[in-house]
């Protein structure tokens, strides 16, 4: 039997009909189209499916989606503002923490959360905030990195935004285009 | 000195170009396609060990309400696949080998409905003897899991005994006179090395949503490391021509060789195909532990014969490696059997290795692929031999290691070696007096050598009008980089930024063909390729200079996007200039194109026998030193720090290297301490991460890393490969580092606490 629910995600509040037994994971992924939650395990141990709700990382596999009523929900499409990345999302590309990129967004989420509450971790308590995220690729030392440099780039106001990429180096001028008789 | 001073974009720190899509979640991974009416498919499997198949009874499940397609092998063209030997089907075809062995596949519209069908599938099985020990498999008395195995259809030059019973291949090497050799000796060592089953645990679960198109051809997408070989091996299990099969690989969430297979393709194809909807099949977590592929689990026999002063003279290997039921890539063998040696050079040397049948889940490709097990063997002896003769693990090392212009014991002559140098960087850098530190604390150290690069490859380079580049090639980034590396290289060699470079992978329209992503020949050999594509279109953009400024070739040279006439700065040509307006003139629209394979030379024939393939391009060469600390009390072992030097030739990307290194000597830490996929009667005891885990963040040492300064003529701007020799030292260098702290001699994976606690106990007695 499917119930009214009405979620917070992302600072946009959602209206849906679901079966009470949905997880929120399924809900993200299913419902919402938010696939960059990644569903793995779903046994709750490997993080890739962490979000914050209330500011906490919770794993979304483990979180009936009903019990997130009334709580505010990020997953890793509302951690950028607007077009600019986040400042740790930033320093994971610069430091190198992104490999195949599959326990990317839960590790974000999981050291955003750390950051939210100490801005200046040191790396063993970067460490720690992580430790329920498995990585096959980094070997983690990056990823604790980016996390523990994230406040520098935060400071230093260089975010980058999304399409940045975009720029390249554009030459100016004309094209020699051909005579076309016209 | 390093060489990058000489290059522009090579060995500059380049962002990896998919980074930012996967740090906002937008990246797409073939598990987040959700295609319109797409159905869900679940896979029957198999619940005992070896069985003939009397009957497969699937009309309850057909009937059930939701079900739109339930297929078995019946359903099937009457093909086999498989890397060497064509073995398995895409179902069981008339005999189960192995619990969790795919015997049905059911699509539905949703999984659960998909779920329940699978469970109304009714198989009756006559049960058979089963064998799970790859040694008695190898007993004539052992019952054969493959009864054809004679008639089936190989890829390498059968040798008489290479399949007999359960071997299903075997790669000898014997050069030198062994005999003689272990005559000459003043010492022999003989033991035996065990090691278990590694999962890939790649984070991305096996995943294809296959889709038929308005035209009625097949469009794959899925997570691969060699799309042009899944295309393939679908055409011939399908009966479709390959040019009516697209396959698009989306983002690949992490390979490291469990994915350079074709397992979720075939079944999701044959749905879509029967229903004309989009399916998807995505392997459960259980399923990835008992139906995907391991690093092979094995026994490994190491006979040395060493002279006083510490002189290899003599080996006699014996490696046995259990490819579980089916063999999808049983030549982890013949690289097992290439590194046996280790880096050393031994002239009289004798291997024989086995890949075998046994009732398990298959053993498959794994990072390191063979090597990690036969590096231990060798690497663990060695420690074994310095400490008895008295004489310093890396001495002993450094006086048997090869270089430059030695030949291996398979008779190839070897033209890019630093081994010894990344032994004595990295004595140096963690200033190497003695391997036991404290009580209970200790250095360990172990060198190692992995076959890098070869096999086909092809790239298109193409030249857009504003002078930015396209480059094309069928390999795949499966995170370790590749994309950014072959935009470095094409930007390096036209003169341009990495930005200017678009890099297009893998999708089997768009690309040529590459055989896949393994064995360290992203870099060296698709690179490779890729430089010569530019090359070709930088000469055609030079020859069009050349023709609209009236001068010789030889007299232009490109810089910043421009073709300069040498002789004076003021005569230049913006690139712009050339292809807006060149692409409408002589010779039309640029485009460069190369085609290689650097594996031709054929091993010879008195010295190798069932050799999986030609000579490798080159080796790469790495040094693993770790400190660690025991707890002799719980038999708890902490690695406190490891030092990495490596080989790897030119560095093209510095912070994809650290990526590499550090995660392969992660995966190697596991390996040596607790990964163990546990197997008993032919059913996985531990089929999760909860219960079969792998290192997370609180496990890790601190990592110092460095590479020695290496030139590799033989690759692109002298790069080599380091993907695979980042794995294989860690577990010998952890074994070595426990010997030297407790003398306890381990020499079974997983180093267990339970394991050291009993050699301490054995040592006290």
């Amino acid at each position: 039997m499917k119930q009214p629910l009405s979620l917070h995600i992302n600072d946009e509040i959602h209206e849906l009909n679901l079966a009470p037994n949905k997880t929120l994971l399924e809900v993200l992924r299913e419902e919402l189209d938010l696939t960059g939650t990644k569903e793995v395990c779903l046994l709750g141990s490997c993080g890739a499916c962490t979000v914050l709700v209330d500011n906490r990382p919770m794993l979304s596999c483990a979180t009936l989606a009903v019990a997130c009523k009334d709580k505010k929900i990020t997953t890793i499409e509302g951690v950028k503002d607007g077009n600019d990345l986040h400042p740790l999302q930033q320093s994971f590309v610069e430091k190198g923490a992104v490999q195949c990129g599959y326990c990317t967004p839960g590790m974000i989420l999981s050291g955003k959360a750390l950051l939210d509450e100490n801005p200046n971790p040191t790396k063993a308590e970067a460490a720690e905030a992580i430790a329920g995220n498995l990585c096959r690729c980094t070997g983690y030392a990056q990823i604790i990195d980016a996390i523990v440099s994230a406040p520098e780039i935060a400071d230093s106001k260089s975010t980058k935004t999304q399409h940045e990429t975009l720029a390249g180096t554009l030459d100016s001028g004309p094209y020699l285009m051909p005579e076309t008789g016209e | 000195m390093t060489r990058s001073n000489e290059f522009a974009v090579i060995g500059k720190t380049t962002s990896k170009t998919d980074a930012i899509a996967k740090v906002t979640g937008d990246a797409r991974f073939a598990t987040d396609i959700y295609l319109k009416n797409m159905l869900w498919a679940r896979v029957m499997r198999s619940t005992v060990a070896h069985a003939r198949i009397i009957s497969i009874n699937t009309e309850k499940a057909k009937n059930l309400d939701g079900v739109k397609a339930v297929l078995t092998s019946a359903d099937m063209p009457d093909g086999k696949y498989g890397a060497l030997v064509l073995d398995m089907g895409v179902f069981a075809q008339d005999k189960v080998r192995y619990i969790g062995e795919a015997v049905a596949a059911v699509a539905a519209v949703d999984e659960k409905t998909a779920a329940r069908a699978v469970e109304l599938i009714e198989v009756e099985y006559e049960e058979l003897l089963a064998v799970f020990d790859p040694l008695e498999a190898m007993q004539p008395e052992a019952p054969v899991i493959h009864d054809d195995l004679a008639a089936y259809t190989t890829l390498f030059e059968r040798t008489e005994r290479a399949m007999t019973g359960n071997v299903n291949y075997q790669s000898n090497i014997n050069t030198g006179d062994i005999e003689a050799g272990f005559a000459a000796a003043d010492f022999i060592f003989e033991d035996t090395y065990e090691v278990q089953k590694q999962h890939p645990s790649y984070m991305e679960p096996n995943s294809t949503v296959a889709d038929v198109d308005e035209t009625g051809r097949l469009i794959i997408y899925n997570t691969t490391q060699r799309p042009h070989i899944n295309q393939a091996i679908l055409s011939s299990l399908l009966g479709i021509p390959i040019s009516k099969i697209r396959v698009m690989p989306c983002h690949v969430g992490g390979g490291f060789g469990g994915k350079n297979r074709t397992l979720t393709e075939p079944t999701a194809a044959a749905l879509a195909l029967k229903t004309r909807q989009p399916v998807r099949l995505t392997f459960s977590h259980e399923e990835e532990f008992t139906s995907a592929t391991t690093r092979h689990s094995g026994v490994l026999k190491m006979k040395t014969g060493v002279k006083k002063d510490g002189t290899l003279i003599a080996s006699d290997v014996k490696l046995y490696y259990d490819c579980g039921a089916y063999a999808p890539t049983p030549n982890a063998v013949w690289l097992g059997a290439i590194s046996s040696s280790g880096a050393y050079k031994i002239p009289n040397s004798r291997v024989e290795a086995f890949s075998i049948y046994t009732n398990k889940m298959m053993g498959g490709a794994f990072r390191g692929y063979g090597a990690p097990q036969a590096n231990f063997a060798r690497e663990s002896q060695m420690d074994r031999i310095a400490r008895e003769l008295n004489i310093d693990p890396i001495e002993l090392r450094l006086k048997n290691c090869l270089v430059a212009g030695d030949s291996l014991h398979t008779g190839q002559k070897l033209h890019s070696v630093r081994v010894k140098e990344t032994l004595e960087k990295a004595r140096d850098m963690v200033a190497w007096q003695s391997p036991k530190l404290a009580p209970n604390r200790a250095l360990g150290v172990a060198c190692g050598i992995f076959a890098c690069g070869g096999f086909a490859t092809s790239s298109i380079v193409k030249l857009n009008m504003d002078g930015t580049a396209s480059v094309a090639t069928g390999a795949m980034d499966m995170g370790q980089g590749l994309r950014t590396v072959m935009g470095q290289i094409t930007a390096e060699e036209l003169g341009i930024s990495s930005d200017d470079v678009n890099v297009v992978i893998g999708d089997t329209d768009l690309t040529p063909f590459d055989v896949g992503i393994f064995g360290d020949r992203g870099t060296h050999t698709t690179g490779l390729a890729v430089k010569k594509a530019a090359e070709d279109a930088k000469i055609q953009l030079l020859e069009a200079a050349a023709d609209a400024m009236e001068v010789d070739v030889s007299a232009l040279e490109i810089k910043d996007k421009k073709v300069f006439d040498k002789s004076s700065d003021n005569r230049f040509l913006h690139f712009r200039e050339l292809l807006g307006g060149g692409q409408y003139k002589k010779g039309g629209p640029i485009i460069g194109k190369a085609s290689i394979n650097p594996t031709e030379q054929p091993f010879d024939t008195n010295i190798v026998q069932g050799a999986a393939s030609k000579m490798f391009s080159t080796y790469t060469f790495a040094t693993h030193i770790v400190e660690t600390e025991i707890d002799a009390k719980t038999g708890e072992v902490k690695v406190i720090k490891a030092t990495a030097v490596h080989d790897c030739g030119t560095v093209i990307n510095p912070a994809g290297l650290k990526g590499q290194i550090i995660g392969g000597l992660t995966t190697g830490l596991g390996y040596a301490l607790f990964e163990d996929v546990i197997i008993e009667d032919g059913q996985v005891k531990n089929p999760s991460f909860l219960e079969c885990r792998m290192p997370t963040a609180v496990d890790i040492p601190e990592v110092e890393f460095a590479t020695v300064d290496e030139f590799d003529s033989r690759g692109p701007f002298g790069a080599k490969g380091v993907g695979n020799v980042s794995v294989i030292n860690m577990a010998p260098a952890i074994a070595n580092a426990v010997d030297a702290a407790l003398g306890v001699r381990i020499k079974s994976l997983p180093i267990t606490p339970g394991k050291i606690l009993q050699g301490l106990e054995e040592r006290a007695n």
